[in-house]
């Protein structure tokens, strides 16, 4: 019957789909890509004319906490490649306890960054430091791309608590895990920001 | 997408050599390790005297790291090419534009 | 499935009927429904935009500022102008068309992201409107390019054009990462990359463009509203900011940017030139390519904005890649003129505005190869000449493919056709308008007359009023245009599924299209332009057939696949003169 040939082929299938899906968040990806470059280029131009008030400033502050705090992100990657790992396997439970793991290590990343931004504000970095002081330049080159990047942690652990709530719906299956899938992408891509921003930073 | 389509089911790596080691995760986990090993040298690193060496050894095992989750945990290894390129070719154009700004005489003094 | 020349044949079908105006004023994921939203939305902007033009054309009567009563009003005037044009009439335009026609024309039945395609859309309008309410503010002066320290010395209204523009990127790059994965992932069987129609390549490198330099935009103006708001001083020399930065971050979306305003134009009158003159398109892989390759190169070239203000060595190089990038437009200028070379040309309305794209691009063009190279430059940089530069490229290139776009595609999108005799004179005055205005400007340029100032040297008041009269035959040609548009609607020659007897998918339906844009699978005619084989014509009658202009008495009621077609539309108006609408060859 035409009728019903014409009702079949009425959308992509849900495999082309889920291939449409990961396609379009790649090339969210790739936007993404640009516009941290812009913000790292700019702090990098500052580090490579003012490397004192960058050193000035890692006296300040040390390396302890931010090395901790990477680990927790490179953990809660794992987490995640686990979760998308249990789902591919068909554990629901185990997909819900890995990715609310990856949303609790995300959360204490960004309650960490929060300390460490109330420690360089006590020591005087500051946003708009203005030419008198030392950390002259640095605090808007710093803050403007890890707060960039922060925001895009607080975004992802609410991404992973939904993810949480649909599998807690059992909206996942082994077919069907591409939503688990598109949050991995995006989740890892923060963390590689992350570990190029880290890098820059804190150690060169 | 057939089971065979994740080879990452099975929790056994083959290492160079034909050799094979048990992990619960399997690649995933070990990269994972790995990544966490590299982040020690680099800390470790970054209590060395300054230095164009120090920086680029730095940089390196920074973008091996991000290759790292790039081609495992987002799966560029098994995935399509295009994707591959949607994220090639906005990095070349972003570290050709980075390194323009970074490397282009400033015409004016502060 | 094969790729078979020949629809089954079926019942004939008028048209699904347009849908009710209230279906155009509420949230809709079928893209022909956004599509139009998009179109609507744009034009209204457009005629906003020229409005200001005229204004500023009617300051620049005299020498002084009297019109407007302060440099500032004239300077606010020609940031919104400007801005408006780009963002809100030309770029929202890409969206028109790329929605409406390019599902259709790869026999999709809606895009990859339906959601995210409304979405994209309903973003516009607050942006649009977020930027004109910088008039309560105090607007922006500081032009579309908004350099600091300029941008950063103004009113509230500058914030707000800030965040409008930011909105509207997120929206842009939203609409393109849809274009991508629909023209990529979406194709029917029997059509492969290179046999796909070459408004979808268009399309297809803009989005691409889009989606990698739109970003660079996003992080300058996120750092520009941070320098308004938040008290840093990224582009605040004086505090250890850098101007330069602005503007090379800038030039690296604008520049490739200018390339996303007129790909669609050169992608519409690919198939406009073809239809209207009977005869397949010379060098379709070249067109295709060179698309892409534009995209490419245009990301090499930005610092030729620069000339004056870059580094002096680097002047050379960026001089070299802006002359590279006139190659693979050349090779689209001259591929489209052996299309139409002896061919059957037809001199309708879209024909025309193609015809006019052709003449005034080049010299577009070529006027961009005189400001690109340096020492010539030097010499004209910021002055008049360099506006008439590009508004050459962007309304004698861009705007008048979108012109030849609306008039190749307003049959399908309404199932009525234009009146031809309005788009003759729309046609006429445009052309005749728009050199009017614009070559009495590049005389100005070359003496020197700055741009975007209210006032110039009484020596050149003869080239101003000339420009000046020519502006508002021009703003008189939109007139036209808008007036046949509503003439159309209501009393427009019902169109048929195919009145211009064109190969490619989105005329095998009815005008306008049922909801899922097809009655069966779509199959792609083998070669898109395979005009004026025996085969191309039996093709095209029995779609004729199929899709008739009008029908004798409406028959198919109770058929099987009906539940999808309403009613002919206006089966009164097109019965008489239906027969014979828009027979070609």
């Amino acid at each position: 019957m035409a009728e019903a040939t014409a009702h079949a082929h009425h959308g992509p299938s849900p495999q082309e789909q889920a291939e449409n899906i990961k396609f379009g968040v790649w090339l969210y990806l790739a936007s993404e890509v640009i516009i941290f470059s812009v913000f790292i280029t700019i702090y990098a131009m500052f580090r490579a004319q003012n490397p004192d008030t960058v050193f000035h400033v890692r006296e300040e502050l040390g390396i302890a906490l931010v090395s901790f705090n990477t680990f927790l992100l490179l953990t809660s990657s794992w987490a995640m490649v686990m979760g998308l790992r249990a789902i591919q396997a068909g554990k629901q439970r185990a997909l819900m306890a890995w990715i609310g793991l990856t949303a609790l290590l995300g959360t204490a990343f960004v309650g960490l960054q929060y300390v460490e931004y109330t420690e360089l504000a006590h020591a005087g970095v500051a946003i708009n430091n203005t030419n008198a002081s030392v950390f002259a330049g640095f605090g808007m080159r710093f803050y403007t791309p890890t707060a960039f990047h922060g925001a895009h942690v607080i975004i992802g652990v609410i991404w992973a608590l939904w993810v949480v709530w649909r599998a807690w719906k059992g909206r996942y299956s082994t077919e069907n895990y591409v939503g688990v899938e598109t949050f991995g992408l995006y989740w890892h891509f923060v963390d590689v920001v992350w570990i190029l921003l880290f890098t820059l930073i804190y150690l060169v | 997408m057939t089971d065979e389509a994740h080879p990452h089911h099975h929790d056994a790596i083959i290492l160079p050599g034909d050799r094979r080691i048990r992990l619960p995760g399997g690649i995933y986990t070990f990269v994972f390790v790995v990544l966490a090993l590299l982040t020690l040298i680099e800390i470790f690193l970054a209590g060395m005297p300054e230095g164009p060496a120090r920086v680029l050894v730095l940089f390196g095992i920074a973008i091996g790291k991000a290759a790292l989750v790039v081609i495992y945990y987002m799966h560029l290894k098994d995935d399509r090419r295009i994707f591959a390129w949607t994220l090639l070719v906005p990095l070349i154009f972003a570290t050709l534009g980075g390194f323009f700004l970074l490397l282009s005489p400033v015409p004016y003094s502060t | 499935m094969a790729t078979a020349s020949l629809p089954i044949r079926q019942e004939p079908r008028i048209s699904a009927g347009l849908p009710r105006v209230g279906e155009f004023m509420r949230w809709s994921v079928d893209h022909k429904i956004i599509g139009v939203q998009y179109m609507v939305v744009a034009l209204s902007f457009f005629f906003i935009g020229g409005i200001l033009a005229m204004l500023m054309r009617w300051e620049l009567l005299t020498p002084d500022v009297d019109f407007f009563g302060d440099g500032a009003v004239y300077n606010s005037a020609m940031t919104m102008h400007g801005t408006i044009m780009i963002f809100l009439w030309v770029i929202p335009m890409i969206g028109a068309m790329g929605n409406y026609v390019v599902p259709l024309q790869i026999g999709a039945r809606d895009m990859a992201f339906p959601w995210l395609n409304a979405f994209a859309f309903w973003i516009i309008p607050p942006a649009g409107i977020l930027m004109l309410l910088g008039w309560l503010v105090g607007p922006a002066e500081a032009g579309w390019t908004s350099y600091p320290p300029l941008s950063l010395l103004g009113h509230d209204g500058q914030l707000l054009w800030a965040v409008s523009l930011h909105l509207l990127g997120i929206s842009s790059i939203l609409g393109a990462i849809n274009f991508i994965v629909t023209i990529l992932n979406m194709r029917p069987e029997g059509m492969p990359l290179f046999r796909m129609p070459l408004l979808c390549w268009a399309v297809l490198a803009t989005a691409l463009i889009i989606v990698l330099a739109t970003p660079f935009l996003a992080g300058a103006l996120t750092l520009l509203i941070l320098d308004m708001v938040a008290g840093t001083s990224f582009f605040i020399a004086a505090q250890g900011g850098d101007v330069l930065l602005w503007q090379n971050v800038f030039w690296f979306y604008s520049h490739p940017a200018v390339y996303i305003m007129v790909l669609p134009s050169m992608g519409i009158i690919s198939e406009v030139l073809s239809v209207h003159s009977r005869k397949p398109v010379f060098g379709y892989r070249m067109i295709a390519l060179s698309s892409m390759s534009i995209a490419l190169v245009g990301f090499t070239v930005w610092a030729h904005h620069m000339f004056t203000s870059l580094t002096p060595e680097l002047r050379i190089p960026f001089m070299i890649t802006s002359m590279i990038i006139a190659v693979p437009t050349g090779i689209k200028i001259f591929s489209w003129l052996a299309t139409i070379w002896g061919g059957k040309i037809h001199f309708t309305s879209a024909m025309n505005f193609a015809l006019g794209f052709l003449s005034l691009f080049l010299i577009g063009g070529l006027t961009g190869v005189i400001v690109g190279s340096v020492p010539v430059d030097i010499h004209l940089h910021d002055t008049y000449f360099v506006v008439s530069h590009f508004h050459f490229t962007l309304y004698g290139g861009g705007v008048m493919g979108l012109f030849a776009g609306v008039y190749h595609w307003w049959p399908k999108i309404t199932g009525r056709m234009l009146n031809e005799g309005l788009g003759r004179w729309h046609f006429w005055l445009t052309f005749i308008g728009f050199l009017w205005t614009f070559l009495p400007q590049q005389i100005a340029g070359m003496m020197g007359m700055p741009r975007r100032v209210a006032t110039y040297d009484p020596s050149l008041l003869i080239y101003n009023q000339l420009s000046s009269l020519g502006a508002f035959v021009l703003g008189a040609s939109a007139l036209f245009f808008f007036y046949n548009l509503g003439w159309s609607l209501a009393r427009g020659r019902v169109a048929g599924g195919n009145p211009w007897r064109a190969l490619t998918l989105e005329w095998a339906t009815t005008s306008p299209p049922p909801p899922l844009n097809f009655y069966e699978d779509p199959v792609p005619y083998p070669n898109p332009y395979g005009y004026g084989s025996d085969a191309a014509r039996e093709y095209l009658d029995e779609q004729q057939r199929r899709f008739p202009a009008a029908l004798e008495a409406p028959t198919d009621e109770g058929s099987t696949s009906a539940s999808l077609a309403t009613q002919p539309a206006g089966t009164s108006a097109g019965s008489s003169a239906g027969t014979s609408a828009g027979q070609q060859q």
